[in-house]
């Protein structure tokens, strides 16, 4: 995976799954809450949205675009359909200096470790993964990375990050039944 | 100026980032295979069939018609020894679903990376920089072509790739559709040269 640069649009695209779509609705029971983390500690920017393409749709380019924070990034309002994290960014570099937005490729050559299958509404896991990164050889190269997999959060420690979240957010104090759901799974674990 | 850019990057895409490659798109006649090349006959199917409206290619100003290279067509990197790479200097670009007549150098007895794209857009991100996004459909590989010594034209096989919503091949077959194959190679070509049957063969990791 190649690190990209971002364009200025990716704001916009970014606001595209919060307030330029239509809100989720509170009491629609067909969708899904979908989570993550992706640990950016050693990225050079942090994480502020993360990009879930779906597949298999008769044409494609649709995708949601999931809130960030610390890590940790979910969405509460998922339709049934195939997913798979495509691409995610934030902001990097030194205020006033090279501070600038970064925008990071997770892999579109087929299934990546993130493809998730939605049949019927629930609570999904993305997983946890750490950025690593691969300096390149010499000037010319350029770094390379990749999201590995990681243990640590483990989905327990993700998900009660998660509803202190929902718990603490006023403008999702309306998705009473994605917070259950969280709730159910962390007792379970 | 943005748009030349863009289209700087699909070239080096297929050029592999230096040398400009040979992309073999179809051979008319049998003129066009030198002695130190040999004409494929094969054909790529994709199971489900790949819809017109699931690949998608922006580059902006496409001066050179690079789009003919992705939409309908495979991207099969050739090389000599059996190793991954994502470029080589020698590319087949066959059609899908239709049985292709492509030449490749005698030498280049590996298909060490082969794709579909399904979706290819370039967008300028600064004035010096442009970003590329695309999404590949990947073929299994490394794969052998079974060129033999006075091979003028070997017949391939079908390669049938089934895949998922994800793009994702989940199964691959080699078919033996020689007999349909050599007719239309005899119609296209005449009588006089033998189309020797060399179905492609995956080489197993050591």
């Amino acid at each position: 995976m190649k690190l990209g640069w971002l364009l200025p649009a990716v704001a916009a695209f970014a606001l595209a799954g919060c307030a330029g779509a239509p809100k989720v609705d509170s009491r629609d029971e067909t969708v899904s809450l979908v989570y993550g983390y992706f640990d950016m500690k050693h990225a050079p920017s942090t994480l502020e949205w993360v990009s879930l393409r779906k597949y298999g749709t008769p044409k494609e380019g649709e995708w949601y675009s999931l809130a960030a924070k610390d890590g940790l990034f979910f969405h509460i309002g998922v339709e049934p359909g195939s997913y798979q994290v495509d691409k995610f960014g934030g902001t990097g570099g030194i205020p006033l200096l090279t501070r600038r937005p970064f925008e990071y490729d997770f892999g579109a050559k087929g299934r990546n470790r993130t493809a998730l299958r939605i049949a019927k509404p629930g609570l999904y896991f993305l997983g946890t993964y750490r950025y690593v990164n691969h300096a390149g050889k010499g000037l010319l190269e350029a770094d390379k990375f990749e999201m590995q997999p990681s243990k640590s959060p483990g989905e327990k420690d993700v998900l009660q990050r998660l509803v202190k979240e929902l718990e603490s957010d006023k403008s999702l104090s309306a998705y009473t039944r994605q917070l259950q759901l969280a709730k159910k799974r962390l007792a379970e674990l | 100026m943005r748009a030349l850019v863009a289209y700087a990057v699909a070239a080096a895409l297929l050029a592999g980032g230096c040398a400009q490659p040979t992309v073999s798109e179809g051979v008319g006649s049998l003129g066009e295979v030198p002695g130190d090349s040999v004409l494929l006959v094969g054909r790529i199917e994709i199971v489900p069939r790949i819809k017109p409206e699931e690949q998608t290619f922006k580059v902006g100003w496409d001066a050179f018609n690079a789009r003919r290279h992705y939409i309908g067509r495979a991207l099969l990197f050739t090389a000599e020894e059996p190793k991954y790479r994502d470029y080589t200097d020698h590319v087949l670009n066959p059609p899908l679903e239709e049985t292709f007549f492509v030449r490749v150098p005698r030498k280049h007895r590996y298909m060490v990376k082969g794709s579909v794209t399904m979706s290819f857009q370039t967008r300028a991100v600064s004035r010096r920089q442009v970003a590329t996004e695309q999404v590949e459909l990947l073929f299994p590989v490394p794969v052998e072509l079974d060129i033999r010594p006075g091979d003028r034209a070997i017949y391939l096989g079908t390669l049938r790739l089934h895949r998922d919503e994800f793009h994702e091949v989940t199964k691959a077959q080699i078919l033996d559709h020689y007999a349909s194959a050599a007719a239309e190679f005899k119609g296209k070509f005449g009588a006089g040269t033998t189309l020797r049957k060399a179905l492609l063969k995956p080489v197993r990791a050591k």
